[in-house]
């Protein structure tokens, strides 16, 4: 005690010297004692009084030294008692303020010691007392307990917090003392929190709130937690009381770092994030009414803004006096009773000029479509959102909310069940937007660092191609053309008149069992925002927007379709030749101006639909006959097909070693992903998955995923040195081409898609310009995609005029292998025809291949001999014979 | 000479005769020139106003007008240089020269015909003494001949060397002592006229003129005000001086107040009413938004270091500090919430001590024109320099020349008005500038100075063609630079900066000004520098501005001219 006073010891020398003893209390100086027992305690402070303290935590030597036991000073507390007040009257105001600055600074070193106190203070044995007698109370416990004791337990009484004394939580916490507790205690917590490295948190936080002029203040439930347990306790069950309470004291932090800032916020939000317990929409019960909640679901509507009044005034009208301020709860409305100044009983008028308004809005929420299970329809509860938190989240968004679970009386509802139930709504706290987890801000340097790394590697754009769909063989063409589409070309806007779409639309067109729509599911997980339709279920306005009559406003809203929820993001449209004709022509604006019109029932507006467009279609009657061209296959009109950039043709030819090593993988596949399979259960898989993946070491889903996000968000590429000449050559030839061969039609649409080609395989390197590399590789995809909607017959002559832009980053190996397919194709076909019977070993005359492979300028073949590629294909070379084989 | 009674020396020899007056292109000669052409008008002298940019400027203009003139006013220009030399004025011609550069040149000074200097004399001129630097005419003219005494008797003179070995010795050391003082006299001049800087603003010896005839107006005083205010918006001179003569200022400012203060300064609609302020220190920011008057002044720029985020995080944490929501700042200054504007000076000051700005005011003088009308003197060089350097519309100098002077009175408001949206443009083009030079670290250290070249094709950069927008670029710059740089030596050096001029001929300006340190004297050395690297180079090199710290070079001659400035330098 005496160590833990030494600098009190200094202030109030002048009394103590006066008095000539040793007594180091400060307790006599204090005039409110109610009677003799109180003295006993030394310390007598009022639970109130030294509350005003800051909460301040002195962690050090001292608060081990505070429960020394110091008998000669315990003794002469109860000796300073008789001496107390007989000197209170001669003490001077300024020994008295001295005395007085003395205690405060003395209950600040104590102020550690308590808290210890607190918690290891057994309070079983308290009596269930009105808190009014709970002074008296301690005090007689102190005379029982002795007097050194007594003023550690004074205190502690407070710092108990978790001891309700039979009280619930809400009224425990409505309680002035605790109250007080609870308010220093959070106010220490924002104070002092420091994370795992030393930083203050909130001191970061709140600077960060104030340089934003926001007045939400985000505090993660976990920290509070582990910090204050008693709080996060509380909280969760007296969330109104204890919400406002921590409003208070965040607005007292603010302050203090800020003086002036209730000049820009005049109140401080508290905000909790991260509560542990998530609860679907579905089960909220009565046991959670009046509870801290967390629940998710998606914003199907909400109001506009309102007014809301907070604090309201009335004017008398009979006597112009101005009542209140009232506070004005959320349920009911609060109207005065009688004028306080003529005593008349109204009416009353709101005073418009000092009444205070909040902004006021009411969402709808509804479970994600995901979580509903099957059979059921989805729910939605009501949420209000006040202050700041309005317009934070819009019809659509996914949000998580934490809030007040909250009842209110609803007449129309006793109404309509003949007895009384209430209706429920959440005040919201929280509004996490799940959207905007997955921006670039949440890329940690972590990620950016690895995504530089990838980036690095010259080969990350096969990496990249390879890594699309890894769970599907081959197609190696729409994996480049979907890889393309996820990053996406670059938006322009000359002169803010008119937009040039960045996006890449790709039509997949093949025969059944192809694994197009597994495409589709594919990209829907990979891209950062995906709405997957089919043709079937989905209609023109469920694609585009659509205008309904709001059930409770009676107002006329617009709900947004597929494409516009997909902005900024991925479209997916399965069975897209399902479709009617007029649903689908309603996506025509939708897929170049990149924008949806409106003008229904009063409402003419223009949405923002900027979306990629996936679609997958079936060719006329299920399958794909490469003697017809594209058109001619697929009953599509031309003003869409010319509205994709990029067009794969996915035929399902018979191919005997493709087919087994097809049929290998899909075993090894569903073998290694079986859901009880362990990691690494099965040894040897791995080369069943490698022929797919060619050599590259795939990219995890997950860093592709941002990856792409930050390609898309951070990289844009522009058109600087680009080959004009070569595009412009391309153009040409293929619209004459187009011409002549009729298959789909060549627009000018075609060249601003190469550059979206060009542009997006720059992204994908994380380039700034487009390259030489770039630009063939958009005319490759583009040519390929060409060719591949042409007759077959036109196919092959085709192929040989653009050979050698089709050639561009192609393995010298594959194409060796394609022709050297192509020649056993044809001596299989020569034998079948020949002998009727098929041999299992076909054999090619090395000759033959050389000579096709000078036509290509591929002079030496010994590399592809001894190629992976040569033999995974059940090809030997023999060198006697100048043969190569093939085992069928 | 000096003039030291200028209202007999030379406003009552002038009032009677045709005058040129030659004025040169920056603020402070404005309004000098204003001040000069109300007095005229009050006597109706005749004069004729010539607008002058440079050296070449001034002959042209000189030769065009000596058939007519005797009497040519120089305001701001001639100083510093021997003018009768480079003009061969007839005898009678009389220059009457109120100049601001220093140093002063000695012909000029001791010429005591036809050189008149307009120079207060309580400047600290530290001219040499006649003594030191001439010989009488005579002497001279021997030392030139022969090393005799007199040109009169050269022969005999020359008979008696033969023979007088005593005339000899007193020869050798006639010709010894000679030598002396002619080193000692190229050491005076050379550190007399080794540093360049500016003295008392030419407006306000103009407007002392006027007051002395007592015919001084508000409105002299109010130009006189702003001649004071261009030397220190454009760092002419230091901060002592400007102090010392914004109290001169308040001086005249109070007696003009008391003087009118039953008739003019009752509130009407068309009366000026000048007071003297303690303004806050941020650029136009009673015509902007607060916010981005703070994000375009060099002085809050600087200190927040607002090109990098963190300097933008703490800017925003200063407004939050003082309680000014965003919302409110970034909205005109005007209409920005009374109860905010109120006591703003004081809460900024407050706040800004705590954030390490402690001279965030300054004393300045704003002036009222009727009720709407309110500026300060800053804001009235801002927008006047703007108009002089105008590069927007490709109208000649002098139509640039009429426009600035106009927007001096105040019948021409409009053009004030003008001529500040130009000015802000000029400023966040230089904002922007210095953030680009400062994040791609275009200021090298060259050893004894740094060097910035602004790149042809970066976005202004014909704005900084201008002398007077590349002296407040190379400012900010320079300011910019020691806020942001770790090295301790780097903060100590001047700073030379080059600016493509003129793509065509292939010309580029470079301005070199002295180290930025709260206790500069704002004496600058490149002057003499620029034309010793010239001359030691053959650099071919343009001396034309007044200035002599602002030459024009030939692009290809830039390594060459640098080098041999490094070398001259270190």
């Amino acid at each position: 005690m005496a160590d833990s006073s030494e600098s009190f010891q200094m202030a109030t020398s002048p009394t103590r010297a006066r008095r000539g003893d040793l007594m180091s209390s400060p307790g006599r100086d204090l005039p409110p004692f109610e009677d003799e027992s109180e003295g006993l305690l030394g310390e007598g402070n009022l639970p109130g009084e030294e509350e005003d303290e800051d909460g301040e935590e002195l962690i050090g030597d001292r608060m081990e030294r505070d429960y020394r036991a110091i008998p000669e000073l315990d003794r002469y507390e109860a000796e300073g008692l008789d001496l107390d007040e007989e000197e209170l009257s001669e003490l001077s105001p300024g020994t008295r303020a001295a005395a007085e600055e003395a205690m405060r600074r003395r209950d600040r070193q104590g102020l550690p010691g308590r808290l210890r106190r607190g918690l290891l203070y057994d309070s079983e044995d308290e009596d269930d007392e009105r808190p009014g007698a709970r002074r008296r109370r301690l005090a007689e416990r102190a005379a029982e307990g002795g007097a050194g004791e007594g003023e550690d337990e004074m205190i502690e009484s407070i710092e108990n917090l978790e001891d309700m004394k039979g009280h619930t939580v809400r009224e425990w916490v409505s309680m002035s003392a605790p109250r007080l507790e609870i308010y220093h205690r959070f106010k220490n917590f924002l104070r002092t929190h420091v994370d795992e490295n030393g930083h203050n948190v909130f001191k970061e936080k709140i600077s960060d709130m104030c340089k934003e002029n926001k007045e939400s203040l985000v505090v993660n439930y976990e920290h509070l937690a582990a910090r204050e347990h008693v709080l996060a306790y509380f909280l969760p069950e007296a969330p109104t009381e204890m919400l406002k309470i921590f409003d208070e004291a965040a607005k007292e932090v603010v302050l203090a770092m800020f003086p002036k800032y209730d000049r820009i916020a005049h109140q401080i939000h508290v905000r909790i994030c991260n509560l542990p317990l998530v609860e679907e929409l579905r089960s909220l019960r009565q046991l959670h009414l009046n509870q801290l909640i967390r629940t998710s679901g998606v914003v199907t509507s909400c109001t506009g803004v309102l007014p809301q009044l907070a604090m309201v005034k009335y004017n008398c009208n009979k006597c112009n006096f101005v009542l209140g301020p009232y506070f004005q709860s959320q349920n009911q409305e609060v109207k005065p009773g009688s004028c306080p100044e003529c005593q008349s009983l109204g009416p009353f008028e709101i005073n418009m000029e000092e009444t205070v308004y909040q902004n006021y809005q009411r969402i709808t929420i509804q479970e994600s479509p995901g979580k509903v299970a099957a059979g059921r329809l989805p729910r939605s509860k009501d949420a209000i959102l006040l202050a700041d938190l309005v317009d934070n989240c819009k019809p659509g968004d996914e949000i998580e909310l934490t809030g007040i679970y909250h009842n209110n009386y609803d007449g129309s509802l006793n109404m309509a069940n003949g007895f009384p139930v209430f209706a429920t709504v959440i005040l919201a706290n929280h509004i996490a937007c799940h959207d905007q987890r997955v921006a670039v801000g949440a890329l940690t340097d972590e990620d950016v660092k690895a995504i530089m790394a990838l980036s690095k590697d010259e080969r990350i754009g096969e990496r990249v191609f390879a890594s699309i769909g890894p769970s599907i063989y081959g197609h190696e063409d729409i994996k480049r053309a979907l890889g393309l589409a996820l990053f996406g070309g670059e938006p322009k806007n000359p002169g803010g008149k008119h937009k040039v779409r960045g996006d890449i639309n790709v039509l997949l067109c093949g025969d059944p069992g192809t694994a197009k729509s597994q495409f589709l599911k594919y990209v829907e997980k990979v891209a950062s925002r995906a709405v997957f339709t089919t043709g079937q279920g989905a209609s023109a306005v469920g694609l585009t927007a659509y205008v309904q009559r709001h059930p409770v406003s009676r107002e006329w809203t617009l709900e947004a379709g597929a494409l516009v929820l997909a902005d900024r993001g991925v479209c997916l449209i399965d069975e897209f030749d399902k479709m009617n004709d007029a649903d689908r022509t309603s996506i025509h604006e939708a897929m170049e101006q990149q924008s949806i019109s409106i003008s229904k029932a009063g409402i003419v507006t223009s949405l923002q639909a900027r979306c990629t467009v996936i679609a997958a279609s079936n060719p006329i009657g299920g399958r794909y006959d490469p003697s017809l061209t594209f058109s001619e296959n697929v009953d599509l009109t031309e003003p869409i097909v010319s509205r994709f950039d990029v067009l794969c043709v996915v035929r399902d030819t018979v191919d005997p070693v493709q087919d087994e090593m097809l049929a290998r993988f899909v075993v090894g596949s569903h073998i290694k992903h079986h859901p009880s399979n362990k990691e690494g259960g099965m040894a040897g898989l791995e080369e069943v998955v490698l022929p797919n993946s060619s050599d590259v070491p795939l990219i995890p889903q997950e860093l592709l995923r941002k990856y792409i996000i930050y390609a898309k968000e951070r990289i844009h590429p522009k058109l600087n040195q680009m080959d004009q000449d070569k595009v412009a050559r391309i153009y040409s030839d293929l619209r004459k081409e187009s011409m002549a061969t009729g298959s789909i039609p060549i627009t000018v649409r075609h060249i601003e898609s190469m550059i979206r080609l060009a542009e997006a395989h720059a992204r994908l390197h994380l380039r700034d310009y487009v390259l030489e590399d770039d630009v063939n590789m958009a005319i490759r995809v583009m040519l390929e995609s060409f060719i591949d909607t042409q007759k077959f017959s036109v196919m092959r002559s085709m192929r040989k005029t653009f050979a050698r832009y089709l050639a561009f980053r192609r393995d010298n190996n594959e194409l060796l292998l394609f022709i050297l397919k192509q020649l056993v194709a044809e001596q299989l076909a020569y034998q079948r025809n020949r002998y009727g019977a098929q041999n299992d070993v076909v054999e090619v005359p090395e000759k033959d291949l050389q000579e096709k492979a000078r036509q290509i300028n591929i002079h030496s073949l010994s590399s592809f001999y001894d190629s992976e590629l040569f033999t995974s294909n059940r090809f030997s070379h023999d060198a006697k014979k100048k043969l190569i084989q093939q085992q069928l | 000479m000096f003039v030291t009674d200028i209202r007999k020396e030379f406003y009552d020899v002038v009032v009677n005769q045709r005058v040129a007056l030659l004025v040169a292109s920056d603020i402070d000669a404005l309004c000098g020139c204003k001040v000069l052409q109300a007095l005229f008008h009050c006597d109706q002298v005749q004069y004729t106003l010539v607008p002058i940019a440079g050296w070449q400027d001034l002959g042209t203009a000189f030769l065009e007008h000596k058939e007519q003139f005797r009497y040519f006013v120089l305001l701001n220009c001639g100083a510093n240089v021997d003018l009768l030399e480079m003009l061969q004025p007839d005898d009678d011609t009389i220059f009457f020269i109120c100049d601001t550069h220093r140093p002063v040149d000695v012909v000029n000074v001791y010429n005591d015909t036809q050189i008149k200097l307009l120079i207060k004399q309580d400047d600290d001129l530290g001219v040499p003494s006649y003594d030191d630097i001439f010989r009488d005419e005579d002497e001279e003219g021997s030392g030139a001949d022969s090393g005799n005494e007199s040109d009169g008797s050269s022969e005999p003179s020359g008979k008696r060397r033969r023979y007088d070995e005593g005339a000899v010795e007193r020869r050798i050391e006639r010709q010894r002592a000679k030598r002396e003082w002619e080193g000692r006299r190229r050491e005076i001049l050379f550190d007399y006229e080794q540093y360049e800087y500016h003295g008392t603003s030419a407006s306000l010896v103009i407007f002392e003129l006027a007051w002395v005839l007592t015919k001084d107006t508000k409105d002299m005083l109010w130009w006189a005000v702003i001649g004071l205010t261009d030397q220190w918006v454009h760092d002419k001179i230091t901060h002592m001086k400007y102090v010392t003569d914004i109290a001169t200022m308040q001086r005249h400012v109070s007696r003009h107040n008391h003087r009118n203060e039953d008739e003019d300064n009752a509130l009407s609609i068309d009366c000026m009413r000048i007071s003297f302020e303690y303004d806050l220190r941020l650029t136009l920011y009673q015509h902007w938004s607060l916010f981005e008057s703070m994000c375009n002044s060099t002085y809050t720029s600087c200190n927040f270091k607002l090109w990098s985020l963190s300097g933008q995080k703490r800017l925003q944490e200063f407004l939050a500090d003082m309680g000014l929501p965003l919302k409110q700042v970034q909205q005109k200054f005007h209409s920005m919430d009374m109860t905010i504007k109120e006591n703003l000076r004081e809460v900024l000051e407050e706040s800004s001590n705590k954030y390490g700005m402690k001279d965030i005011r300054i004393q300045t003088f704003g002036v009222h024109f009727g009720f709407k009308n309110r500026f300060l003197a800053s804001d009235v060089v801002h927008a006047a320099a703007a108009l002089l350097e105008c590069t927007e519309q490709d109208e000649s100098a002098s139509d640039n020349f009429i426009k600035a002077l106009d927007c001096l009175s105040r019948s021409h408001l409009e053009r004030v008005h003008l001529g500040i949206d130009l000015a802000k443009k000029k400023l966040i083009a230089i904002q922007q500038t210095v953030a680009s030079c400062i994040c791609t670290n275009l200021i090298l250290s060259q050893g004894p100075f740094l060097y910035c070249y602004l790149m042809e094709g970066t976005p202004d950069v014909k704005l900084f063609s201008k002398p007077m927008a590349l002296t407040l670029l190379c400012k900010y710059l320079l300011k910019a630079f020691v806020c942001s740089t770790r090295n301790k030596r780097c903060k100590l050096l001047p700073l030379v900066l080059a600016a493509p001029l003129d793509v065509a001929k292939g010309t580029v300006i470079v301005l070199g000004i002295p180290p930025d340190a709260d206790t500069s004297d704002k004496k600058n050395f490149f002057g003499r520098a620029f034309e010793k690297a010239a001359e030691s180079t053959s650099s071919r090199t343009l001396h034309d501005h007044f200035d002599t710290s602002i030459i024009e070079l030939k692009t290809e001659d830039r390594t060459k001219f640098l080098d041999a400035l490094i070398t001259l330098l270190s």
